[in-house]
């Protein structure tokens, strides 16, 4: 995949080809879906949470188990509807009558991956209650804070806000994701293999897992190290501002989505076998990274913004 | 002129300001030409070079520029709409005052200013075009004139970007109401408003006479809606298509989903203004091909004005009034020096006034309290008018317009307002200068002229910076010392060596001037002596070949011959009667001296000369000494009035005398008492022997105890003098000799000159100053012509002057302080001396000599060759320098215009928005085969460049 062999440093096997590894045994359950897995990976890599947006019955709840069983990580569902309450997520108070005391009883976010799908159905209410969990990794509840595991990842799937019955996530929520992308659409190839018969369904769960989390925490801390150049971060920041003060982009783009920006290009440019940013790992993520930033009022999803993107950041000097 | 650089090529005019300096130029050459006056040539040359740093620092606002990309929102036919220009400063300068153009219809300029590092979004209004339709980009051009405001230099970029025109909505037909809208429950009205669907009019509601209600729906993100142009049924395109883009307005303000289906042209359902703009994209383009616009051709005009004028000026700050008239007050100075006795008071007076009215406090009392404001200026110009006429008796002349002109400037200053007044201001602050430099040429006017015309372009500069743009601001100190400044000195050095010093044909219109000031006049009236002998004045200097000066008793500066009196009053051979050459034999001798002799410029045509003379000429050339001519008896003089130091070369002889060939000349006698005639006649009767007599004669003075005073009053009359006070100086003496001579029938005349002078051991030259002016005599003896007689030196108590006048400066005064003092000054005066010298020692005959030197022929055959050739070679230099080849790039740059240039040739040039490496792939792709050796080169610099910029 890297064209920079030569500036490629020395790493161990698993790591140096830790993308192939990765891709090569996540192609026994889902068919396609490079990019999306190496974005996934990617803010795996660099401790964020992921939005999936696309329309039902396109693998996403597959997708985000097979990271989840890849990387040796227990993961739970909560299916958010109209009706469900932040205590359904955190847990609740039960009075316990044999020690007449409330006890806590833990709801299905204590866990190390969270797949909170059709995150868009549910009431805004409902949907702050991820607030502090995503950004901080606690939950408080009646005054008291309770640490969740580590790692704590967030993968959240929307619907098109165009379906009916949805609720547009606010801005504070959609920021706190560090990336988001669709499914998408697959090859005639790709498409004719599932209809020949792939079940991914038995392909998963025959899959045994590679990694631990004790890997990806090292991982997680290389990635931390790459190396970012001041002229990368030049690019970054140039590409920020044309971002903000271009007409049109009436969103506001936070220091967190540089911050996180940032982490990507980390994550992706350590995905590539190198050991440095380049302005190209900015521009592979930057889809993924201000597409739910980006998104114009009226919610057509990322969609719209992204050809708003791709021409804005020919704009932005390279050098 | 043109400067390219890494990504826009520049273009440079001066501005109507940058014309009008251009023109203070030429006069300053002309001026230079006419006095040729070096120092005003260098004044030239130094303004002239400052157009270095002008063109550098004002090329440095734009160059740095990055025109990202240029945005036109879709809009619909001949509606106000709005460009918008996205512009980066990668500089760690501020870029200040860029006017931006677009040549649209109804376009303004926007002024704008960007703060380092950042990223600008300009909006331009214009007025879109009146068809609907796709529209290439029109060029956009973005100009500067900061810092100076007298260059324009500006960029223009042509981009990919189109102006999508959208069809007027308008329409006749219904809203297609969307299949579920109707079986949505509406939950309240509210009032109709334009643009709203006649769809969604509660009819019943209107007939019941309650008004046009609208209906409102709980929720409609149901009701999506579809538009097709197959919907619209019309015969003209463009009235269905207005149709829809009705629709598309009415579904936006409803804020409605809606899709939009074109032909092959498909929009997604969506809402939002994003969406509605993508949708009036879509109709624009609808089977219309992207064309050209006509530029107005007024904007055309207006831009090509602007690079001249300015149509608002920034306002001068007070604090930049103050310093304004400081300078003119300071430039004013040595001008109002000049002028001298009771009309020196009332021109300092006035001079003070305008500096006093321009600080701020007293301005802003009296001026703006009492509305003086507006006619003071006025008044003032008008009474520096009538001091300078009452202080130069009405006359004109060279000082006096000078001191006008100061004075003038000076009023000026009160009625600075805007950018364009400062400017004026300046020029005529450096008018001032160059006045200056017409009366007297040392160390502190040429220090106040650079120092003037230095500061006039830190001024410049401040003038026209925006104080309004809270941009941190460099440090004074580093306001002040510029670099630039030093790109003006190679100008400086190649204009002075290679512009020819032609003579200007105004030379002749310089009027002889009277009334001299200092030293003597061309009257050569001995009254004068007892002025010039209270005046430490220089009148010249000489340095001798061989570094010592000669024998004290020879160092006669002869003058002028006064050969005709009445008895107390002697009066010149006139200069008809001196020019009429009588034959002199100069003897032959090996012991003659030579030396070079810098005069001061006293406006006389008299020069003088060591006593014998044997030559006297400007330099070298016999074209060159034009100017002087030899008259008779020795003497020289000028065609021409002297107004700027000149340099001679002389040779003399001190022993031997000049024979005379020819008849002896008349002894006129002169009306004289009896007393007088008596004892010439006593004298004449003693002996036959003239030489005896003329010993008699000085023997009468140094025995009869005459004594000598330089307080002496003039002589009024000769028997008072000769028999009762015999108290007088040199004037008395030789006067009164001559006339006894005469009177005993011996041909006899007054010389006036100068005896003596002053040695500067420092500098090696001796400084003949006004108090050394003196008077002799001369009698004829047959034998031997005019022999020289001094009687002032037989008088017994005038022995220590002419003891002292020799000496060296220093030996006269051996007490501490005072000796110090006068060795400071003999150092200041031989600095003074070697400076004028070196200057004024390159006229047109050294500078020929040098040209010669260099092998590149004769300047004065070529004159107008040698013109053009110096500004051509400033030309092709400042080209050359401006084309950025002398300028340091980083490393950076530098490689990234190399991999382009090379991928250029490649055929795989850089795509905007594509990543390094992606680039880097395309290239290497584009042959299966082993790479080619360039494409190796490529590849390897590429990798070196991103390793050393990423890692």
């Amino acid at each position: 995949m890297s064209t920079m062999s030569t500036l490629r440093p020395q790493k161990n096997d698993v790591e140096a080809n830790l993308l192939t590894h990765f891709l090569a045994s996540a192609e026994k359950v889902i068919i396609g879906r490079r990019h999306q897995l190496q974005i996934a990976l990617g803010a795996l890599l660099s401790g964020g949470h992921i939005l999936i947006e696309d329309l039902p019955g396109v693998g996403k709840t597959t997708f985000v188990l097979l990271l989840a069983k890849l990387l040796g990580l227990d993961a739970r569902r909560i299916q958010f509807t109209v009706d469900l309450l932040p205590a359904d997520i955190l847990g609740t108070m039960i009075f316990k009558q044999s020690t007449h005391e409330f006890t806590f009883h833990r709801g299905p976010i204590f866990s190390q991956v969270i797949i909170a799908d059709e995150l868009n159905r549910a009431s805004p209410k409902t949907q702050s209650a991820l607030l502090q969990a995503m950004e901080e990794g606690k939950i408080s509840i009646e005054g008291q804070t309770h640490d969740l595991p580590t790692p704590f990842f967030v993968f959240a799937t929307q619907n098109p806000l165009q379906q009916s019955g949805t609720n547009p996530l606010p801005e504070s929520q959609l920021d706190r994701f560090m990336v988001s992308f669709e499914m998408g659409l697959l090859t005639r190839e790709d498409e004719r293999r599932i209809l020949q018969g792939h079940d991914s369904k038995l392909a998963l769960n025959e899959l045994a897992s590679i990694f631990s989390s004790a890997d990806l925490k090292r991982w997680q801390e290389l990635v931390h190290k790459q190396k970012v150049s001041d002229n990368a971060l030049d690019y970054l920041q140039d590409a920020l501002e044309v971002l903000r003060k271009s007409p049109g982009a009436q969103k506001h783009l936070s220091p967190r989505a540089g911050h996180h920006w940032v982490c990507m290009a980390k994550a992706w440019s350590f995905l590539e076998g190198r050991a440095f940013v380049l302005p190209d790992d900015f521009l592979a993520t930057a889809q993924a990274v201000l597409g739910h930033r980006l998104q114009a009022g009226g919610g057509q999803g990322i969609k719209a913004s992204i050809d708003e993107l791709g021409h804005l950041l020919k704009s932005v000097p390279m050098r | 002129m043109k400067r390219a650089s890494s990504k826009n090529l520049l273009y440079g005019i001066p501005t109507r300001w940058g014309l009008l300096s251009f023109a203070l130029f030429l006069l300053l050459v002309t001026v230079a030409a006419t006095y040729q006056n070096n120092l005003v040539f260098i004044m030239a040359f130094l303004i002239f070079g400052l157009v270095f740093p002008i063109i550098r620092q004002t090329a440095k606002n734009l160059s740095g520029l990055e025109v990202l990309g240029i945005h036109f929102p879709p809009t619909t036919p001949g509606t106000p709409a709005e460009a918008q220009v996205t512009l980066k400063n990668p500089t760690t300068e501020p870029l200040r005052n860029l006017e931006v153009w677009i040549r649209l219809k109804g376009a303004r300029k926007v002024t704008t200013s960007i703060a380092p590092g950042a990223i600008e979004v300009v909006r331009i209004p214009f007025t879109s075009p009146s068809q609907r339709g796709i529209y290439a980009c029109p060029r956009v051009q973005i100009v500067t004139k900061n810092p100076f405001g007298v260059l324009s230099v500006w960029i223009q970029k042509r981009f990919d970007s189109e102006i999508y025109v959208g069809p007027s909505p308008d329409g006749k037909q219904s809203f297609p109401l969307p299949d579920s809208i109707s079986g949505t429950e509406y939950s309240t009205h509210r009032m109709f408003t334009p643009g709203d669907s006649l769809g969604r009019v509660d009819w019943k509601v209107l007939a019941r006479g309650k008004g046009l209600l609208v209906r409102e729906f709980s929720s409609s993100p149901e009701a999506d809606l579809h538009f097709d142009l197959a919907q619209v049924v019309s015969e003209n395109l463009e009235t269905r298509l207005a149709q829809i883009a009705l629709w598309i307005q009415q579904a936006h303000q409803l804020d409605l989903a809606y899709s939009l289906r074109l032909g092959d042209l498909k929009l997604h359902l969506g809402r939002g203004d994003q969406h509605e703009r993508a949708a009036t994209v879509l109709l624009a383009k609808y089977q219309s091909k992207s064309q050209e616009l006509r530029n107005p051709s007024n904007q055309r005009f207006k831009f090509f004005k602007s690079l001249f004028w300015n149509d608002t000026e920034p306002e001068i700050s007070l604090g930049m009034r103050t310093a304004l008239t400081t300078l003119s007050a300071i430039a004013a100075m040595p001008l109002v020096a000049e002028a001298t006795g009771a009309a020196k008071g009332s021109v300092l007076f006035y001079a003070v006034v305008p500096l006093i009215l321009s600080i701020p406090q007293i301005r802003n009392v009296l001026l703006r309290r009492y509305g003086l404001e507006k006619y003071l200026s006025s008044l003032l110009a008008g009474l520096g008018l009538l001091i300078t006429g009452h202080a130069f008796h009405w006359t004109p002349s060279t000082e006096s317009a000078a001191i006008l002109l100061s004075l003038m400037v000076l009023s000026k200053g009160l009625e600075l307002r805007r950018f364009g007044d400062g400017i004026v201001h300046l020029l005529g602050i450096n008018l001032t200068l160059m006045c200056t430099l017409l009366f007297e040429q040392d160390i502190p006017r040429t220090a106040l002229m650079v120092g003037g015309v230095i500061w006039s372009f830190l001024l410049l500069k401040d003038l026209n910076t925006d104080r309004n743009l809270h941009f941190p601001e460099a440090s004074p100190l580093r306001r002040l010392f510029q670099w630039d400044l030093i790109l003006s000195v190679p100008a400086l050095v190649v204009l002075f060596l290679f512009f020819p010093r032609f003579i200007s044909p105004f030379s002749k219109w310089i009027e002889d001037r009277q009334g001299v000031q200092v030293g003597f006049s061309d009257l050569m009236d001995l009254s004068e002596m007892a002025r010039l002998a209270r005046s430490q004045e220089i009148a010249f200097r000489v340095e001798f070949e061989n570094k010592t000066p000669p024998s004290n008793q020879t160092l006669y500066w002869r003058g002028s011959v006064l050969d005709s009196s009445d008895g107390l009053k002697w009066n010149p051979i006139s200069y008809a009667k001196e020019t009429e050459v009588t034959q002199i034999e100069v003897p032959t001798t090996n012991n003659s001296i030579k030396y070079q002799m810098i005069l001061e410029p006293r406006f006389g045509k008299r020069l003088f000369a060591l006593e014998t003379s044997q030559k006297l000429s400007l330099p070298s050339a016999p074209t060159n000494s034009m100017n002087v001519q030899r008259l008779v008896h020795g003497q020289h003089g000028m065609k021409f009035p002297t107004s700027t130091s000149i340099r001679l070369e002389g040779q003399s002889i001190t022993t031997g005398l000049l024979k005379h060939v020819g008849p002896p000349p008349q002894a006129t006698k002169i009306p004289v008492s009896a007393q007088v005639s008596a004892l010439a006649k006593r004298w004449r009767a003693q002996t036959k022997n003239n030489q005896e007599i003329v010993q008699l004669g000085l023997d009468f003075f140094s025995k009869n105890d005459f004594v000598y005073s330089p307080e002496a009053a003039a002589l009024t009359s000769i028997d008072d003098f000769l028999f009762k006070t015999r108290k007088g100086f040199c004037e008395h003496f030789a006067a009164t000799y001559s006339v006894l001579m005469r009177e005993a029938g011996i041909p006899a005349r007054v010389i006036a000159g100068f005896y003596g002078g002053e040695w500067n051991s420092l500098g090696n030259h001796l400084a003949i100053r006004d108090l050394h002016a003196h008077a002799w005599a001369e009698v004829w003896l047959a034998d031997q012509g005019w022999v020289r007689v001094d009687p002032t030196s037989r008088v017994t108590s005038a022995q220590g002057y002419f003891l002292a006048l020799n000496q060296d400066g220093q030996s006269q005064s051996r007490f501490g302080l005072l000796a110090a003092f006068l060795s400071l000054q003999r150092g200041w005066e031989s600095l003074d001396f070697a400076y004028q010298s070196f200057l004024l020692r390159f006229d047109s005959t050294e500078q020929a000599g040098f040209i010669g030197a260099l092998g590149l022929g004769n300047i004065r055959k070529h004159l107008w060759f040698w013109i053009l050739g110096a500004f051509g070679l400033l030309f092709g230099v400042s080209t050359l320098w401006s084309a950025g080849r002398f300028q340091r790039k980083n490393w950076r740059e530098k490689r990234w215009r190399k991999l382009n240039a090379l991928a250029l040739q490649l055929g795989q040039p850089y795509v905007p928005g594509e990543g390094l490496l992606t680039w880097k792939l395309r290239l290497k792709q584009e042959t299966k085969a082993p790479l080619a050796p360039k494409q190796r080169e490529w590849i390897q610099l590429f990798d070196e460049y991103v390793l050393k910029s990423y890692q």
